[in-house]
């Protein structure tokens, strides 16, 4: 009896059948075969409209980079090494306040440095507010001159003027009447930055440098070093160089 | 005559459609024919669309990779280039906290020079505190007249005696403070 009912079923509305469900099928395809392709064709698309973009960076970074002067950018990058070093480089300070004392014509009686911890890097020291703000480390020496007050005032003012960069913090003038002069402590900051670990990401952009920055760094390359500078080998880090931590871009440095 | 609604044909095989039935089934041929037809193109182009895709992709990473390639064999300029940038900015910050102390200097040395000058301390808020030693008291007044023409001068200001001690040999010790005027 079914089976009669279904073979009239079928025998009336075959056609319409095989449509209907050739419709469905069709339906079903659109739903879950030609709807979510669409999605991912579009997801593609965008995902290479954003890399065709990144590419545009890139392309000017590379290009940029290749076209620069190696020999003028490791020239600008010692002179500011030299104002601000990455080590606390203690024989270089000596040195300039010496070189200094030396062309004002002022003898130093004194020179301590507190707080020098490790004598190559300020690794694992909290870092003052005042360090906080300027980005790098700070590195107090006090140095005790004697001479005129002239002398003093122009011995003062030339620390500030050296390729490594000294800031006078504060100072005293007391008379020695055993010298018959002045005799004068001084406070001098210096600075030093570590070098970062790693650069960043490949597709960061490169860094401009705005008509401030060359007028500044002008400055620095116009300052006569006061320190014979140890002779560092001024040569590129390898190509095999990579962006992680493990290895130093720095390295000649 | 009699009408189909009327009568019923027991020798026919199919039941008569109801109008709204024959229209659909009219329909559905058509509709499904168009709508598979439509399915294959749209499907053919979809196919097409990813293959493109996929070759722009593969070109655009191998472009990529070699703009990166090229990035990296210059990662010592980039690096340089990053540091001294950074290095400039804290330079600048460093130079804008430097201040001239000639100022000061200067207007010590017109009041009161060696030996005279026993000492000079810089206060906070640029406050100068001088002690000053002069063999007779018509000099302490020199000395005093000396700061006087300064702060008419507008080149210091708040000028303070903390004090005078006229000692037993005719000496006198003075201390004097001011501030100095920044321009």
């Amino acid at each position: 009896m079914r089976t009669y009912i279904v073979k009239r079923i079928w025998r009336m509305y075959r056609e319409s059948i095989i449509y209907g469900c050739v419709l469905i099928v069709g339906i079903f395809t659109l739903i879950l075969g030609i709807i979510p392709a669409i999605g991912n064709a579009w997801n593609i698309q965008n995902e290479i409209n954003g890399v065709v973009k990144e590419m545009g960076a890139l392309e000017k970074k590379a290009t940029t980079l290749t076209a620069l002067d190696s020999t003028a950018v490791t020239t600008d990058f010692q002179t500011v090494l030299i104002a601000l070093p990455s080590t606390k480089n203690v024989s270089s300070i000596m040195g300039s306040l010496e070189k200094v004392a030396d062309a004002v014509g002022i003898p130093i009686v004194g020179f301590s440095m507190d707080t020098l911890g490790q004598v190559g890097t300020g690794s694992a020291k909290k870092r003052t507010a005042e360090e906080q703000k300027i980005g790098v480390q700070v590195l107090s020496a006090t140095v005790s001159v004697e001479g005129t007050i002239e002398k003093i005032r122009d011995y003062i003012d030339a620390i500030q003027k050296t390729s490594r960069l000294m800031r006078v913090k504060n100072f005293d003038l007391s008379f020695s009447s055993k010298n018959n002069a002045m005799h004068s402590k001084i406070v001098i900051d210096t600075y030093f930055a570590e070098f970062p670990k790693t650069i960043g990401s490949v597709s960061e952009s490169l860094v401009e440098f705005t008509p401030q920055d060359q007028e500044l760094l002008g400055k620095f390359v116009l300052l006569k070093s006061p320190v014979e500078e140890p002779s560092r080998p001024v040569e590129i880090v390898a190509p095999s160089a990579s962006r992680s931590a493990n290895s130093n871009p720095f390295s000649p440095f | 005559m009699e009408t189909s609604a009327q009568t019923i044909n027991l020798f026919q095989m199919n039941a008569g459609f109801s109008p709204v039935f024959s229209l659909i089934s009219k329909y559905l041929r058509i509709i499904s024919l168009v709508f598979v037809i439509v399915l294959i193109f749209v499907g053919a182009g979809i196919a097409f669309w990813f293959y493109s895709l996929n070759v722009t992709r593969q070109m655009t990473e191998q472009k990529k990779l070699a703009l990166v390639k090229q990035i990296e064999s210059n990662v010592a300029k980039e690096a340089m280039m990053k540091e001294t940038k950074f290095r400039l900015s804290s330079i600048g910050k460093i130079l804008s906290l430097q201040e001239s102390f000639t100022p000061f200097l200067d207007t010590t040395i017109r009041i009161a020079q060696v030996p005279e000058l026993t000492s000079f301390t810089l206060g906070d808020q640029n406050v100068v505190a001088l002690s000053i030693k002069t063999k007779t008291l018509s000099r302490a007044i020199e000395i005093s007249n000396a700061v006087f023409t300064l702060v008419s001068e507008r080149k210091i200001f708040s000028p303070m005696l903390d004090s005078l001690t006229v000692e037993s040999d005719g000496s006198v010790q003075m201390n004097i403070s001011f501030k100095v005027i920044l321009k």
